[in-house]
């Protein structure tokens, strides 16, 4: 088991190399990070070129690389060329926020999912499984954007109508209200239905054919046949082995998570990782795009990782491959 | 057992990590000092926050106004690239830091910390008011401003702009209180030099790139200001406080503190107006003001902006020949209704828009602002007989909406590529209507949407390759200083390669004109002559947009990107 | 190049309407769970009251699963007639999708001058502007569709066929392009490299859609490369080329057309977040993201959020609902009422 968790960690390593080296060169290439304030025509040269000494854009890209790694690494993604602030705190505390966002409706959804999926299992073909499984297709195929406006307009039409805030529309919280407020609970709220929606569909989905698939195996037909009760058979025997695939795609599932964040957090003004990437990309304010990519890939290998060891050690099978 | 042991295990991995990330959640937000209940780590903002009225009444009585921001800001010292933020200007520079001249919103400029300057062709003097002070008891003194040109011409400060700084080759003071400085060149503009001084004594021995992050503060930390409200606080993500400043030489601020409260979505800042929970607001224009419009209770202010949306017609080698056809460009502007483009982008928010009808001053300039190209104004009937009269053949003879005959003029078609920016609604919608406009009285336009930073980068504007583009010189000041290097034959703004001797002539000699009066004269010829060469149709400049209370007095929209704050000393509430 | 079965010569015509008729599946004829019979023969018997055989191919034996597949059936016939829609657009829609009309902004929808979904910010017709927006998805739905699907298939086959080294640097390579969410490259390839082009936007879109097909393929071919029949052609002296492509790759067309199907789906809904997010395709073209981005700017018009938005909804349903049928019918292993 250890080796196989040192040789999946070593693969991880250059991967993670490759991809930085990927990362910064096509950004690097793709924009120049002075665009912005070279669109200025009464912009001072002397300051440009002085930025652009500063940053080392005159050199070529493979040194700008080594410096922009030395930023990464011993300065903590260094500032940004256009603000002049430094990245990394921003960072911090957008992902901050948009863990919050991302694990509470992952949760929910697990939890949701899985007790709609198993249920749909057992009684396969009821009204229960017909409608919970037509919700989620309906799921699989809401656009995520569509779906956080109409929610958007919804409450913003019952606050205009009513004067009841159930949910706040945009925005994070009101100042003086902390992270685990109610204050909170009612900003997040919308943006959590929205996230759940989706990716309670896929659990469901993935828990009740995983329950399906261990329902018919012979040794869930020897338990029966030995006479052990129908409900002791669910608990010891199928659901255990039912919830590996889920768990295991839901760690895979993170790079679709985010990308889900990056649409709820524009819509809803939700000051997290996707609101973050979006001004960011809009002011072309290259490093601070350049320390995101790189932050969310070292997470999708982490998870990556997890996913790989929980499923290595769950079905011995994959550890020899 | 394995399987349970596993699955013991894999449970135990994501508590772990669900664990850490609640953990680190928390971390993070006790850091981020979002906390309500434990009062030591309330930010500066909360504790003010906490403390400001919620009613209207009682907010008279302390003489305290709640003022919305959209933006969060990179910091006070707007001189550098980082940090010109409108916001910054607004919250932290124009109420708190003075300079030689004020602007008012009509484009006057005033004197503030010098009572006379003398302008020569090679040298400029201040003389300074020996009443203002810092609010640490020094004076204002030639110091300060020897400390500012110094700043700005260090080339190891990142200041977004030089000009007219770097023409002073030295300076002489004259006592404390006066101090000349010697120029190379004669300096036109030098109304708009020197419009925020810097604090020598408080600053000395600082970089100058990482100065007023957060606050606008001497070495020592403490606040510092010469003008008539003092930068108490700001808290990053939250807001800004300002309070009276009992130092300050003009007659004192009605208002005790102006509380910035910073809500960067538009529908809780319109909410917020309509609560009463913000006194006053300055929003970005944009539809969902319309809700505010017809509020009871509100005072909806909308003028033109400093801000010239105009449709830039090339005349060089990438350009399309036949625009350099006099009759061609009299007839692209005569046939686009700017009026309906104008409605239709602000209509619902800022009714009653004027168009933009020069091409160097603007709407709110009382003074220098002539309505020269409103001869060009929507005429399809007039667009049609004038192509028709220059040889023009296959088009319509009436315009109509479902056209589809072009014309064809010594043998050039009349069509061109419409360039201008991807993803800004604006622009796409304008370029919509045009495209239409011009189809039905048979001139062809085709769509040529691209991406910001392509526009504007090295490939297209500065490269000169576009036939005609739609975009915007957005300005600080009204000064007509910017149109000489844009206009003028081969100025660095020039981006059209268009060359009209005179123009050039005119623009260039007002440079050194130091007089006032000649050098308005000689603006005002060359954009009389601009309107007879059309090589770019001014479209509108958008509305600045001020909303506030109806119990309060003294606010002036401005155009000019000092912002609301411009006379914060004249805000009260009236009772 | 294989031998002919001679049980399996006899054919037969099963008269048509009778659901009763004792199926004898394919699958427990020939051998639990494996789908290959025969390379070129493709057979399976159907026992008619016991007396006549009717040889039937793989691909009728699936299609016939997949009519009774009912929601599926229904679906392919929604998409089908909206993609028609769709590709005839410039016949259908009463108007340009450019046309504007300055007296007729924002109005509701209406049967009064065609405006059946209403107009937007500058009168043009919204109804149009929905259909070329279909059009404009579709384009990118199939496009991205078959070129990832082709791509991944080859990827997938050399990594899974030859093993080894080969099939750890594929992979590694297909980790790599998993390692960055796709939307965020999207967006950020768009935002820098001037998108807006309805092609390259596709390509960036195939540039990650190959990998899952990659995967799906590579696991058949590992499995399926061990299997007696490939043996056999190898002694026979076939080419690795042929092996792929004659004999494994009919085998496992299954999962990889059910792949497609779906990537149709998610490529669709891509593209719209991506105008939502106004790095898409570039106007005038409308596309369904973009259409509902209007509605954003004019919450009170409710026609501009829900029209586009809910056929972008019907769309991928629908897909969706083919590519379940499509799986059922495919996969007999799936113990799923056809």
């Amino acid at each position: 088991m250890l080796t196989f968790i040192v040789r999946r960690v070593l693969y991880s390593i250059p991967v993670l190399i490759v991809s930085s080296f990927l990362i910064f060169t096509f950004v690097s290439l793709a924009g120049s990070p002075l665009a912005k304030l070279r669109a200025n025509p009464q912009f001072s040269q002397v300051t440009l070129h002085h930025l652009e000494h500063q940053y080392h854009l005159d050199k070529p890209i493979p040194v700008r690389y080594a410096y922009w790694v030395e930023d990464v690494t011993l300065h903590k993604f260094g500032s940004s060329l256009l603000t002049q602030q430094p990245i990394w705190p921003d960072l911090k505390r957008v992902m901050a926020h948009t863990a919050q966002l991302i694990i509470t409706s992952e949760l929910l959804a697990l939890i949701l999912g899985c007790i709609v999926g198993i249920y749909s299992a057992i009684r396969q073909y009821s009204a229960f499984d017909y409608t919970f499984t037509s919700l989620s297709f309906l799921g699989f195929a809401m656009p995520t954007f569509w779906l956080a406006l109409l929610l958007q307009i919804l409450f913003v039409d019952i606050y205009l109508k009513w004067n009841v805030r159930i949910f706040y529309t945009s925005g994070l919280n009101n100042p003086g209200h902390g992270a685990w407020s109610i204050d909170r609970l009612q900003h997040l709220g919308l943006p959590i239905i929205t996230l759940l929606i989706i990716s309670f569909a896929l659990y469901s989905r993935y828990m009740r054919a995983s329950m399906l698939d261990v329902i018919n195996m012979d040794y869930v037909r020897t338990a029966r046949a030995k006479g052990v009760p129908e409900g002791k058979v669910i608990r010891r025997h199928v659901l255990r082995n039912a919830l590996i695939p889920v768990v295991t795609v839901a760690t895979l599932n993170f790079g679709a998570l985010l990308s889900g964040a990056i649409i709820t957090e524009t819509v809803f003004s939700l000051d997290g990782m996707g609101y973050y990437f979006i001004n960011k990309l809009n002011n072309l304010d290259l490093y601070a795009i350049m320390a995101w990519l790189l932050v969310t890939a070292v997470c999708v290998i982490v998870f990556n990782l997890i996913a790989d060891i929980v499923y290595g050690y769950l079905d011995p099978r994959i550890r020899y491959d | 057992m394995h399987r349970r042991l596993g699955l013991l295990l894999g449970a135990a991995l994501a508590a772990l990590l669900l664990s850490a990330a609640a953990g680190a959640s928390v971390n993070f937000a006790r850091n981020s000092a979002a906390t309500a209940t434990p009062k030591t780590t309330e930010t500066a903002f909360e504790r003010a926050w906490a403390a400001v009225p919620k009613s209207q009444k009682a907010r008279e009585a302390k003489k305290v106004v709640v003022f919305g921001a959209e933006q969060d800001i990179d910091g006070f010292n707007t001189s550098l690239n980082c940090c010109s933020e409108y916001w910054a200007v607004v919250m932290g520079n124009s109420p708190v830091l003075r300079g030689a001249y004020t602007i008012t919103n009509t484009g006057a400029y005033i004197h503030d910390l010098a009572t006379k300057v003398v302008a020569t062709p090679r040298s400029l003097t201040y003389v300074l008011r020996k009443n203002a002070k810092w609010n640490d008891g020094r004076h204002v003194t030639a110091a300060d401003f020897i400390y500012t040109w110094k700043q700005f011409i260090n080339p190891n400060n990142d200041v977004a702009t030089r000009a007219g700084y770097d023409d002073i080759t030295g300076a002489t003071t004259k006592g404390p209180y006066q101090v000349t400085f010697h120029l190379k060149a004669p300096f036109a503009d030098y109304k708009d030099l020197f419009g925020l001084i810097y604090p020598s004594v408080e600053l000395a021995g600082q970089d100058f790139n990482k100065i007023w992050a957060n606050c606008v503060c001497g070495k020592n930390g403490k606040p510092i200001s010469d003008g008539p409200f003092i930068l108490q606080s700001y808290t990053k993500g939250q807001g800004a406080v300002l309070v009276k400043n009992n130092t300050w030489y003009g007659k004192k601020a009605s208002l005790n503190e102006i509380l910035f409260k910073i809500i960067t979505d538009t529908n809780t800042e319109i909410q917020a107006m309509r609560g009463g929970e913000v006194d006053a607001i300055a929003p970005s224009p944009q539809t969902a003001l319309s809700q505010l419009l017809h509020q009871s209770g509100i005072v909806y202010s909308a003028i033109p902006a400093l801000y010239q949306e105009h449709l830039d017609l090339q005349f060089g080698p990438h350009g399309v020949p036949i625009m350099k056809m006099p009759a061609f460009r009299k007839a692209i502007m005569l046939g686009i209704n700017r009026q309906a483009i104008v409605n239709s982008l602000f209509g619902s928010y800022a009714p009653g828009l004027k168009l933009l009808n020069n091409l160097i001053f603007f709407n709110t300039d009382k003074l220098n602002y002539r309505p020269d190209f409103a001869k060009w104004n929507y005429n399809p009937k007039k667009a049609i007989a004038m192509l028709k009269a220059a040889g023009c053949t296959g088009g319509p003879s009436t315009p109509s909406a479902s056209n589809n005959a072009y014309w064809t003029c010594h043998g050039d078609k009349a069509e061109f590529t419409y360039t201008t920016t991807l993803g800004n609604q604006r622009r796409e919608t304008s370029e919509a209507i045009v495209q239409a406009e011009l189809k039905a009285i048979g001139i062809k336009v085709d769509n040529g949407l691209v991406p910001a930073n392509v526009m504007f980068g090295p490939d297209v504007l500065a490269a000169k390759n576009y036939q005609a583009m739609e975009f915007a010189w957005v300005l600080g000041s009204p000064d007509g200083q910017w149109a000489v290097d844009t206009w003028r034959c081969n100025g660095p703004s020039n981006y059209l390669s268009y060359c009209n001797k005179r123009v050039s002539a005119l623009l260039l000699d007002s440079q050194h004109q130091l007089n006032d009066a000649k050098r308005r004269a000689e603006f005002q010829q060359a954009d009389a002559l601009m309107a007879n060469d059309l090589p770019s149709v001014p479209m509108y400049s958008p509305p600045s947009i001020l909303i506030y209370k109806k119990g309060l007095k003294g606010f002036k929209n401005t155009p000019t990107s000092a912002g609301p704050t411009w006379n914060a000393q004249d805000w009260q509430w009236t009772s | 190049m294989t031998e002919p079965n001679p049980t399996l010569d006899r054919a037969l015509e099963q008269t048509p309407g009778h659901p009763t008729a004792p199926v004898v599946g394919g699958e427990e004829v020939i051998g639990g769970g494996d789908r290959m019979i025969l390379a070129d023969t493709a057979d399976s018997l159907v026992y008619e009251h016991g007396l006549e055989i009717k040889a039937r191919s793989q691909w009728a034996y699936a299609r016939r699963r997949f009519i009774r597949h009912r929601l599926a059936m229904v679906s392919l016939v929604i998409v089908t007639f909206i993609f028609l829609v769709g590709a005839f657009a410039p016949h259908i829609a009463p108007y340009r999708y450019d046309q504007i009309d300055l007296n007729n902004i924002l109005h509701p929808p209406t049967t009064q001058g065609h405006h059946y979904f209403g107009t937007d910010s500058i009168g043009r017709d919204y109804f149009s502007r929905v259909i070329y927006g279909i059009r404009t998805s579709e384009t990118v739905g199939l496009f991205v569709a078959f070129l990832s699907t082709a791509i991944g298939l080859v990827v997938g086959a050399i990594a899974g066929y030859y093993g080894g080294w080969i099939d750890n640097l594929l992979m590694r390579i297909t980790d790599l392009v998993l390692t960055l969410p796709a939307l965020a490259i999207l967006l950020t390839a768009s935002a820098l490299l001037g998108g807006g082009d309805k092609w390259r936007i596709s390509l960036i879109l195939v540039f990650f859609f190959w990998t899952t097909v990659a995967r799906i393929a590579r696991g058949q071919f590992l499995s399926l490369r061990e299997k007696e029949y490939v043996e056999a052609a190898k002694a026979a002296g076939s080419g690795d080329t042929r092996i792929m492509f004659r004999h494994i790759i009919p085998n496992m067309m299954g999962p990889i057309v059910v792949t497609g199907t779906l990537a149709v789906a998610s490529a669709i809904l891509v593209e719209a977040a991506l105008a939502f997010l106004g790095l898409g395709i570039k106007p005038p073209t409308p596309a369904l993201g973009a259409l509902v981005v209007e509605g954003q700017t004019n919450p009170q018009a409710w026609w501009l959020t829900v029209f586009p938005g809910l056929t972008l909804l019907i769309i991928v349903l629908c897909v969706n609902f083919v590519g379940d049928g499509l799986r059922d019918a495919l996969d007999p292993q799936q113990r799923v009422r056809a």
